[in-house]
């Protein structure tokens, strides 16, 4: 999606969940993606990283494996497919940290010429206002629904 | 009507490469991470709600 560099993916039979490998200097880290719903036409996107021994998942590892632009790439690439099966859906993304919200926040940035015509984007301001996606904006969360 | 099945969702999204469904891959619901993160998604909205011209009947 979007002609951007993006790793390889499956997804389990429901959907929800998405599976790919980040390859670096760290090696192979696994990463999991998935959706939940949390109200009507409305899910909540979670992504980290899979501690394939202990079934832990965190998003605070900073893993350091070079390759955050193909990560990103294939996070879009995700929610893309994900709003093809399920066309109505809303997708809420936050970060677990500021310094993720912001990460988020400067992909959108960069990409926003490929993203715009294809999706509605909202940011929510420090006041827990909406608004529709301005570059330049400092935001907490994002609200995302296919145009 | 025909029934639609699963295949018939992959080929509509018709993008290259298709969706590839791991039948082994968890679903990973209920998942601590992922609940944790849900909650705190929902508690967000129920204080802050939708952004303002969305709603059911507008989509």
């Amino acid at each position: 999606m979007f002609g951007l560099d993006k790793y390889q993916y499956s997804t389990d039979k429901t959907f929800m969940a998405y599976h790919f490998i980040s390859n670096g200097p760290q090696g192979a880290i696994q990463k999991i993606a998935k959706f939940n719903l949390i109200g009507e036409d409305l899910y909540n996107f979670g992504f980290g990283d899979l501690d394939a021994v202990t079934g832990d998942i965190s998003d605070t590892v900073i893993s350091d494996n070079k390759d955050v632009d193909v990560i990103m790439g294939t996070v879009g690439s995700i929610i893309y497919d994900f709003t093809n099966i399920f066309p109505h859906a809303m997708v809420s993304i936050e970060g677990t940290n500021k310094a993720r919200t912001r990460l988020y926040q400067m992909n959108i940035n960069k990409h926003w010429v490929r993203i715009e015509p294809v999706f509605d984007v909202y940011g929510l301001l420090e006041d827990e206002s909406w608004e529709p996606f301005k570059k330049g904006r400092n935001y907490i969360a994002f609200l995302g629904l296919k145009k | 009507m025909l029934r639609k099945t699963k295949t018939d969702i992959l080929v509509r999204v018709g993008t290259k490469p298709l969706i590839t469904v791991d039948p082994s891959l968890p679903s990973f619901e209920g998942h601590p991470f992922f609940e944790k993160k849900a909650n705190a998604a929902k508690k967000l909205f129920s204080k802050v709600g939708l952004p303002k011209g969305i709603s059911k009947k507008s989509r």
